[in-house]
């Protein structure tokens, strides 16, 4: 691993892969310019667009490119994947003299998105759900998939797939039961990610403003008070697998003098209505009435989005970082990155978007 | 001047928006019972799904399940007509009554449903019926009088047939061995009466006064009656023929086997007595009534036990 911060040479090389191996096996070099997009907030996680002298669809039918930048450092050449992608959306440009293709590419999970669970695919009750998952990966897609075996989530009630879901989402959400969400490695192979809270992460990297620093100048720190809520109504209906219907309406507030967005402090109150809240099974009032609290908290936070450029460092989305950026306030800032730019062009620099949250009403004694 | 590019971009964007995400999440689909757990196969699909009960649904129901945040709820079920149940066990109602059941027919006869109806002959109640056979009857008048029929039941390997019924006098058993609708009591339990009448006119009666008894061969008729003055008398159609007393024994007090012989008119009656000294006395009457008066002859041979 070359020292990031310190000077190299950096090149890319792009190959066409057998997707049955996941190995290299035609290099390309007719490829111009390359633009990888990491965003947490889509369902495939990453893409790229390619410009290339030549169209690769038309050459080697829908195809995976491999893009890896190659640095050296004091004679040392080490090669880092960024990413597999198939490349799916050809667009042909001529100006009279030269042709330029550009390419739109994905990640393997796009195969999980073209395909369909059968109708009423259902998942039955007390079946392992991350095995399950990861069963259901492996038969959809032609990535490697790196299976969860030792989790011990199983399922609570029959999981239907919805009539317009893919294997992508509804896997997804099958996931989310056990706390599992899709990641890419560098490879662009399958891993399943646990989801864990930021606050639970160590950072993996430090993003310092001093002398070596990889932080290009600009920053951008957003944050939105608009549709914070301080009251919640909250309605539950349940439907028991016997038939049974229950009904429960709660109503919470936060009027807390301590807290910036409190009815006190605001003035006014900003509602917010649930009437499908995520629950399954039966509840007292006094349960559901904490949950509506512990829901109108979570919601009683401010997030932060920090948009920074950088220099190449292998971190990826879903990883969390420590800002340090003195010269603008932010001062040991643990944050998630969400979303990240990487341009394959000289110097290979990122945009990244990271996201701190800072919570302004804490609603009970959390023991 | 707006580039015509912009334009049909901006144009293909709203119609995405209001018409491209249309989500279609109920869906038709028929009721599958495996391993004792119901499914529904929606149309076009060969996976059983799980689903949630919304409404009772059956085996073969045709329903329309609705698939939300990953659950199958059945909404409704469309199943037209409803043939799942009246086949088997579900209530429905006709012309007749209300059916609650059907019994399944054995050795290839057709099932026959149990159905309870209003009586319309002029009675006022509610039948109860197993194919067109009236199995009871429950009937009721306005002066507040009710009345529970049972039958006609067949007397296996026989024409005879018999039923029952309870009213306020009681229960009666009739039987029907002579031919349609001519019925005699056989059994009847009312109020200070009950009688056992057999198929061959033997009856035996417990009422007030005494327990008769008749053979229906020769229409002899046994009285046995137990008076007031601790006497059971035996008669033999309307004539006495005798009677055995037991009286608290003081002094000469007839106690024991008394035995009357009438010997026509006028009366002779002839007493076996046993007293309380261990003294038997034989005595001959003649009486002028049949009630012990006007006695003109007398004979007593007495036997003295001594020592």
């Amino acid at each position: 691993m070359p020292d990031w911060t310190k000077s190299m040479e950096q090149t890319y090389k792009f190959y066409i892969i057998d997707p049955n191996t996941w190995k290299d096996r035609i290099r390309i070099d007719t490829i111009t310019s390359c633009t990888i997009t990491r965003d947490f907030t889509t369902e495939t996680l990453s893409s790229a667009s390619f410009d290339c002298d030549e169209d690769l669809t038309q050459k080697y039918g829908e195809c995976y490119v491999r893009v890896y930048l190659i640095t050296i450092q004091n004679g040392v050449r080490e090669r880092h994947c960024l990413g597999t992608f198939i490349v799916q959306t050809p667009s042909v440009k001529f100006d009279g003299m030269h042709k330029s293709v550009g390419m739109d590419a994905y990640s393997p999970l796009l195969e999980l998105k073209d395909n369909k669970p059968p109708i009423g695919y259902s998942a039955m009750k007390n079946i392992n759900t991350m095995r399950l998952a990861s069963e259901l990966v492996y038969e959809n897609c032609r990535a490697p998939v790196t299976r969860v075996q030792n989790d011990a989530n199983t399922l609570k009630s029959d999981f239907v797939a919805n009539p317009d879901d893919s294997w992508l989402s509804y896997i997804s959400d099958l996931m989310a039961n056990a706390k599992y969400r899709f990641g890419l490695t560098d490879k662009s192979e399958i891993i399943f990610d646990k989801i864990t809270d930021i606050k639970a992460l160590p950072p993996i990297y430090t993003f310092n403003d001093d002398n070596s620093s990889l932080l290009l100048p600009s920053i951008d720190d957003k944050r939105d008070l608009y549709g914070i809520p301080n009251a919640l109504e909250m309605t539950y209906t349940t439907q028991g697998t016997d038939g049974t219907n229950e009904y429960m309406s709660v109503r919470v507030e936060n009027n807390d003098e301590n807290s910036e967005i409190s009815t006190v402090r605001r003035g006014r109150v900003v509602l917010e209505r649930v009437t499908d809240p995520t629950l399954t099974g039966s509840y007292t009032k006094e349960q559901f009435k904490r949950y509506a609290m512990l829901y109108l908290e979570n919601l009683s936070t401010l997030e932060h989005t920090v948009s920074f450029s950088h220099g190449y460092v292998p971190v990826t989305i879903g990883d969390c970082v420590r800002l340090n950026y003195r010269r603008s306030g932010i001062v040991d800032q643990r944050a998630r990155i969400i979303k990240q730019t990487i341009h394959c062009v000289t110097g290979c620099t990122v945009d990244t978007d990271a996201t701190y949250t800072t919570e302004l009403w804490r609603a009970i004694e959390h023991g | 001047m707006v580039d015509s590019k912009i334009i049909s971009q901006v144009v293909s964007a709203l119609l995405n928006q209001n018409g491209g995400n249309k989500t279609v999440n109920k869906l038709y689909g028929t009721v599958e019972v495996n391993d004792g757990h119901k499914f529904v196969k929606l149309d076009g699909s060969d996976t059983l799904t799980a689903i949630v009960e919304g409404t009772e649904v059956m085996n073969g129901d045709r329903v329309l399940v609705s698939i939300e945040n990953h659950q199958a709820v059945v909404l409704s079920n469309i199943t037209s007509p409803a043939s799942a149940r009246t086949a088997t066990n579900f209530m429905d109602f006709t012309e007749d009554g209300l059916i609650i059941g059907v019994i399944a027919g054995t050795d290839g006869s057709p099932p026959q449903s149990i159905v309870i109806g209003s009586l319309n002959d002029g009675e006022e109640g509610v039948y109860l019926r197993i194919g067109a056979t009236v199995i009871a009857k429950f009937i009721g008048d306005e002066n507040g009088y009710s009345k529970i029929e049972f039958g006609p039941f067949h007397i296996t390997d026989s024409q005879d047939e018999y039923f029952a019924f309870l009213d306020s006098l009681g229960l009666n058993i009739y039987l029907n061995y002579r031919g349609p609708n001519v019925f005699d009591a056989a059994t009847r339990i009312q109020p200070g009466y009950v009688a056992i009448n057999d198929i061959l006119g033997n009856y035996i009666e417990m009422k007030n006064g005494g327990i008769n008894a008749e053979n229906g061969c020769n229409t002899n008729i046994v009285y046995v009656s137990v008076s007031s003055a601790s006497t059971i008398s035996v008669n033999h159609g309307s004539t006495y023929s005798g009677s055995i007393q037991a009286v608290v024994p003081v002094g000469y007090t007839p106690c024991g086997i008394i035995k009357r012989q009438i010997l026509g008119q006028p009366y002779y009656f002839t007493y076996l007595e046993l007293d309380n000294t261990g003294k038997i006395s034989y005595s001959i009457y003649n009486a002028s009534s049949n009630d012990g008066t006007g006695i003109s002859v007398h004979f007593t041979i007495a036997c003295t036990f001594t020592g």
